[in-house]
């Protein structure tokens, strides 16, 4: 229904104005009164007239309260046929904005960066939308993000204000689709692209939308105005040095992304303090691997960096945060096995000592990382995590009978404690056979050479039952050829690595918007991750890992922990830049490849809905009549 | 104030023993009037003048229109007791006294009566009184004064709702009448309670008026009164009429012996 240019999208909302009528019978309807015999009423009739009551089906005055409620109806019936105000600019659209968020973006080669080019070619293109379009803005960045769904332009121009790249890599086919599953079948649909070319043409054959690519700082042709000039470090690691492992040392691979050799001074900082630095001359899309050496056993944070400036300053300096660690506390508990003893001393970063089981209880357990216990279990299980070798019969793994045939082994090669582990001619004379529980997996199971007994026995098993991890070797290493068996070693190593405690992070270096795990502290009840701008997002463990998404910019974050308000641990890791990908920040594509119509598919005609001021007027109406009502009293 | 000697004062100066006040000699005062101990001292002539002493006419107007029959405790039952107890300080006092019933006349009239022995007439008259018609006091007070020949001290006890209230009392106060207004008010009437939608009747003129009685038209109210019996104070202040406003559930020793004693109107 369209009246004087308007249409009403909901002409029963005029059945409102049947409140009119309903309200001037409300003025004319006779009130029931209250007859009392006065002496007289000379004082009350010389009152205002407006606390006086009608006459019974008296005309109604024109009063200004009459007026105005007419008026709030009238607003209101109006604002319930929901009144649209359609203009000629076209018809509604339907926008998806993807803004590429990759490092590349963050080049200087256009003023000031491609990114801030790419969001006021983006605010440009919102503005341009008819009224009454909406649109949705993804940031393409490791992941999809959507920064603003289904808003209106303003709301859009907000949202691309508030988006910033990410230090890394973006996926761009990932978005696309986003995208397009956004836009497909909307009436008026689109998608506009903003990037600056530095990415693969993603692998999408035909959209039913159209979608436009706009490549920032590029000629129409889709040449660069001016070649770019970019050197990264792709690659930077500390570790001990091989020989002296109480000095430190430092890779650091530098690649030119130019078109011409370059000359570049590296310099390497050791916890703020300048340690080293070279100049070296890289050839056009070459690199070079520096080994920086003498970095002290305490170094905490080393950097390194590149003198000269180029387009993007994001990859000219990376991080790494040496890591030290204590030696893994392993309290052997055994009458005496020298396999036993011998292999876990040879693990590295593994301090052991050996007990005689009947000093157990004399023994401060909690200095151990891990327990191995030799034919012995307590009747009373110890915090730490436990391997179980030689199991007595016990209520935590009950050994129902004694397997006396030689045992072939078979394993799950998947197990994390079966990695490089070879057991093919591994034998096992006797073994108890234990009764798995339901927290415990198989590890290896021996089966019977003999054929005397068709069921397999448990032999090697794993889990994690009462908060701590438990491995269990069901039979006698003496009374198998496992520890002459080189995967022994290897086996052992792995099984401590399973005990040991899980690192309060599981890396030190990692890439922006990548996931980061953590492990809290037992007592920890919060966990704060702090970066140079001080507290970027705080959590509350509830189970044994944390993941969190690594900042989007370069830097050298803290993971603290906290125990009621107190520090009870501080884990630093670094965010890099150290990716080729992202660093190459030439252009390699300016066409998405895609096949797509070149008109959306037609919307609703463009305008304006009115009934928020009709809305608006019926409050102030309202706020009139009180005024009004109150002034004369 | 009267036309014979007693012993009410009167606010005349005259020839009783009672000194009220000095003023300067002028030609043809009585020499034996002039204060000799203060021409001693002064060297100045002034004259001693005497209060008046004289038989007092006291008239008790009371309206007995029919909005003076009304609330709780009735106006009109008050204003009798009032002439009743006036009417009789008037009669121990040796006075002359009249009691008259007014509504849009002059009614019932009783006196003059002299003497305590003449109470129970006085009582008896007030006892028939009735209200019966509406209110006129222009007209009612002009009958009043055409009537009396001899100025003296009015009370009159009304509710003074009626337009004509002003007019009224300027012909009483123009015939030199000491006026001693008694204006009778039922609670309600001072202080109307909240309530809903009411139809008031006029018990007067049958006419009725519908009233939202909620908190808007009682403050309106308010105002209306307060601007009504400061409109009646002044007009009294201005004209030297002796103004009391009383409500008709007023304890009347109070009345009697604090307000009109301190005011001079009882001694």
């Amino acid at each position: 229904m369209t009246l004087l240019g308007i249409t009403l999208l909901g002409p029963l909302g005029l059945l409102a104005l049947l409140g009119i009528p309903i309200l001037v019978l409300l003025y004319v309807l006779k009130v029931r009164y209250r007859d009392e015999e006065v002496g007289s009423t000379f004082l009350w009739s010389q009152l205002p007239r407006d606390i006086s009551a009608h006459q019974p089906w008296q005309k109604p005055r024109l009063s200004v309260l009459l007026l105005i409620q007419a008026a709030l109806v009238v607003a209101l019936a109006l604002a319930l046929a929901r009144p649209f105000a359609a203009n000629l600019a076209g018809e509604q659209q339907y926008a998806v904005v993807v803004l590429d968020g990759s490092a590349s973006m963050l080049a200087t080669d256009v003023t000031p960066n491609r990114f801030a080019a790419a969001v006021d070619l983006a605010r440009a293109k919102v503005a341009a939308l008819p009224d009454g379009s909406s649109g949705t803005l993804i940031l393409a960045g490791p992941q999809p993000t959507i920064l603003a769904a289904e808003a209106n332009g303003r709301d859009l121009a907000s949202a691309l204000e508030k988006a910033q790249p990410v230090a890394g890599r973006s996926d761009l086919s990932a978005a696309l689709r986003l995208a397009l599953a956004l836009a497909q079948g909307r009436a008026g649909g689109q998608i506009h692209v903003l990037s600056d070319g530095a990415f693969d043409a993603p692998a999408i054959g035909t959209a039913s939308v159209p979608v436009e690519l706009t490549l920032v700082g590029m000629t129409a042709s889709g040449a660069e105005p001016r070649g770019t000039s970019n050197r990264a470090i792709v690659a930077i690691e500390t570790r001990p040095e091989p020989r002296n492992r109480r000095d430190h040392q430092t890779f650091v691979r530098v690649r030119n992304f130019d078109t011409a050799a370059s000359s570049v001074t590296v310099t390497l900082s050791v916890d703020g303090a300048l340690h080293d630095g070279r100049t070296i001359t890289i050839d056009p899309d070459g690199s070079a691997d520096l080994v920086f050496t003498g970095i002290p056993a305490d170094a905490r944070v080393v950097a390194a960096r590149l003198a000269e400036s180029d387009d993007l300053r994001s990859d000219d300096v990376a991080w790494t945060v040496v890591e030290r660690r204590q030696p893994t506390q392993i309290l052997l508990v055994t009458h005496g096995n020298i396999f036993l003893e011998r292999v876990l001393t040879l693990l590295p970063d593994v301090e052991v000592a050996r007990i005689q089981p009947r000093r157990l209880p004399a023994v401060d357990l909690g200095q151990f990382d891990v327990i191995v216990m030799d034919n012995y279990v307590p009747d009373v299980l110890p915090d730490q995590p436990l391997l179980l070798v030689n199991l007595p019969d016990s209520q935590l793994l009950p050994v129902s009978e004694t397997v006396r045939h030689r045992l072939l082994l078979d394993w799950d090669y998947d197990d994390p404690l079966a990695r490089f582990v070879d057991l093919t001619d591994v034998r096992v004379n006797r073994a108890g056979r234990v009764a798995v529980p339901g927290w415990a997996r198989v590890v290896a199971s021996g089966s019977d050479t003999t054929g005397g007994s068709s069921a397999d026995v448990p032999l090697i098993l794993a889990g994690e039952v009462g908060g701590r991890r438990i491995v269990a070797f069901a039979f006698d290493l003496q009374q198998s050829n496992l520890p002459l068996s080189a995967s022994f070693p290897i086996l052992m190593a792995n099984a401590v690595g399973y005990l040991q405690p899980p690192r309060a992070l599981d890396t030190r270096v990692t890439s922006a918007g990548s996931a980061l795990t953590v492990a809290p502290h037992p007592q920890a009840d919060r966990i704060v991750l702090v970066g140079e701008g001080g507290v970027r997002r705080a959590i509350t463990p509830e189970s044994r890992t944390v993941t969190l998404d690594a900042p989007m910019v370069p830097g050298i974050f803290e993971i603290q922990q906290y125990a009621r308000d107190q520090l009870i641990g501080v884990e630093q890791f670094a965010v890099n830049l150290t990716s080729p990908e992202a660093s190459d920040i030439r252009p390699r594509t300016n066409d998405l490849g895609i096949d797509t119509p070149t008109s959306p598919i037609p919307g609703l005609p463009a305008g304006r809905h009115l009934w928020p001021w009709l809305i608006a007027l019926a409050i102030g109406g309202l706020v009139f009549e009180w005024w009004w009502y109150h002034r004369r009293a | 104030m009267g036309n014979t000697a007693g012993d009410r004062r009167s606010q005349r100066r005259g020839q009783s023993m009672q000194f009220a006040d000095h003023r300067s000699y002028v030609a043809g005062d009585d020499p034996r009037q002039v204060d000799w101990n203060i021409y001693g001292r002064s060297g100045q002539l002034f004259v001693k003048q005497f209060e008046d002493e004289q038989v007092l006419t006291v008239h008790l107007l009371v309206d007995v229109s029919r909005s003076m029959d009304w609330g709780e405790p009735n106006k009109l039952d008050c204003a009798r007791q009032i002439a009743a107890a006036l009417g009789h300080v008037a009669l121990a006092s040796h006075d002359r006294v009249f009691c008259t019933a007014i509504d849009s006349r002059t009614g019932a009239t009783c006196g003059p009566v002299w003497g305590r022995e003449s109470a129970a007439t006085l009582t008896g008259m007030l006892q028939r009184l009735s209200a019966t018609s509406a209110s006129d006091l222009d007209a009612a007070l002009a009958a009043f004064s055409a009537q009396t020949r001899l100025p003296g001290l009015v009370c009159l006890m009304s509710d003074l709702l009626d337009p004509g209230w002003e007019r009224g009392l300027r012909r009483l106060v123009a015939r030199r009448h000491d006026v001693v207004l008694l204006h009778v008010l039922a609670p309600s009437e001072c202080n109307p309670p909240i309530g809903d939608d009411v139809r008031f009747v006029d018990r007067e003129t049958g006419r009725a008026i519908e009233i939202h009685l909620d908190a808007v038209a009682i403050e309106q109210y308010a105002e209306r009164f307060a601007a009504w019996t400061g409109e009646i104070e002044q007009f009294c202040q201005r004209h030297r009429v002796a103004y009391f406003r009383v409500q008709s559930d007023v304890r009347l020793e109070s009345l009697l012996f604090d307000s009109l004693r301190r005011r001079g109107v009882l001694r």
